[in-house]
């Protein structure tokens, strides 16, 4: 089913629509997650909360923009969100904050269950050091390589112009080969 | 010939993710995203009491305690030193102390 389709059916009030719309998504939306936030109990609960404010937003949903382009907004946001919600919970309160000795926080290694077998140790590697860069250059580099988005939808889901993603890409690239430079040439 | 070992590593760690599969989700997760929504709703007291335990609002909470206490507590202090005028103004008056009271003067009125 195409996407004019399912707009159709959703302006015309068919509710219907919501399981063809996890059926077709469902994919897309953990991948995303999973990629974002690197752990697969996380990625499940931000994918179920993705479908629910899918359902109960849908109505205003105006068609500017596709609507997968809109769900992977939702996606990115909501696994955004989460992982700076766990990060305060981990760091615990104010107090706590000001008090305690401060942790180094440190990424666990992550292994991607779609990533081909040869390349499994470096793409564990390379979500590890994904981790450490900032998180706008990490949300566009993640949805141009794993998800495999041209330049210009990153641009409509993050909001921001192709040139913005370009520098992004650019930056990230950079801050990955110098990180990944050093951790090489640490294991050499 | 290091740094282009060092490189070509790099490049093949950055360009791993190529012709990797997405990741599926565990199955039945329509009926788990229905259980979810279907799930109950807080009563408002309960979402009351989240609210209020929402640590911005109990600091707020405590400074306006605090600020409140201050407030009350100054004008107790200036309203009361006013009383406390008003009230010896009173007591004079009532036992009329700045008149001739005492037997001495009962006794010597003069005409």
């Amino acid at each position: 089913m195409n996407q004019p389709e399912l707009i159709d059916r959703i302006k015309n009030g068919d509710r219907t629509v919501f399981k063809d719309i996890v059926e077709l998504w469902q994919k897309m939306v953990y991948n995303t997650a999973l990629s974002i936030v690197q752990l697969d109990v996380d990625a499940e609960d931000i994918t179920q909360d993705v479908f629910i404010e899918v359902y109960e937003k849908i109505d205003g949903f105006k068609g500017a923009s596709l609507l997968s382009t809109w769900i992977y907004r939702i996606t990115v946001n909501k696994a955004l969100d989460f992982e700076k919600k766990k990060k305060r919970q981990k760091n615990g309160g104010l107090l706590k904050q000001i008090f305690a000795v401060k942790e180094i926080d440190e990424p666990v290694n992550f292994n991607h269950p779609g990533v081909l077998l040869d390349n499994k140790e470096k793409a564990a590697i390379l979500f590890k050091a994904l981790k450490k860069l900032p998180e706008n250059q990490r949300v566009a580099f993640t949805l141009h390589k794993v998800e495999g988005l041209p330049y210009q939808e990153i641009a409509e889901i993050m909001e921001t112009s192709l040139y913005s993603v370009e520098s992004l890409m650019a930056r990230a690239k950079t801050g990955l080969k110098k990180m990944l430079e050093q951790f090489y040439q640490s294991q050499a | 010939m290091k740094n282009n070992k060092l490189a070509e590593m790099v490049e093949q760690t950055l360009n791993s993710m190529d012709g990797a599969e997405r990741a599926t989700p565990a199955p039945f997760l329509l009926t788990r995203i229905n259980a979810k929504m279907n799930r109950e709703q807080p009563s408002a007291w309960e979402r009351f009491g989240i609210f209020l335990s929402r640590p911005i609002i109990a600091l707020a909470t405590i400074a306006f305690l605090i600020f409140f206490n201050v407030i009350v507590y100054t004008y107790s202090n200036s309203s009361s030193n006013i009383n406390g005028n008003q009230n010896l103004q009173v007591s004079t008056d009532e036992y009329s102390m700045n008149n001739s009271s005492s037997l001495f003067d009962l006794e010597n009125i003069q005409p």
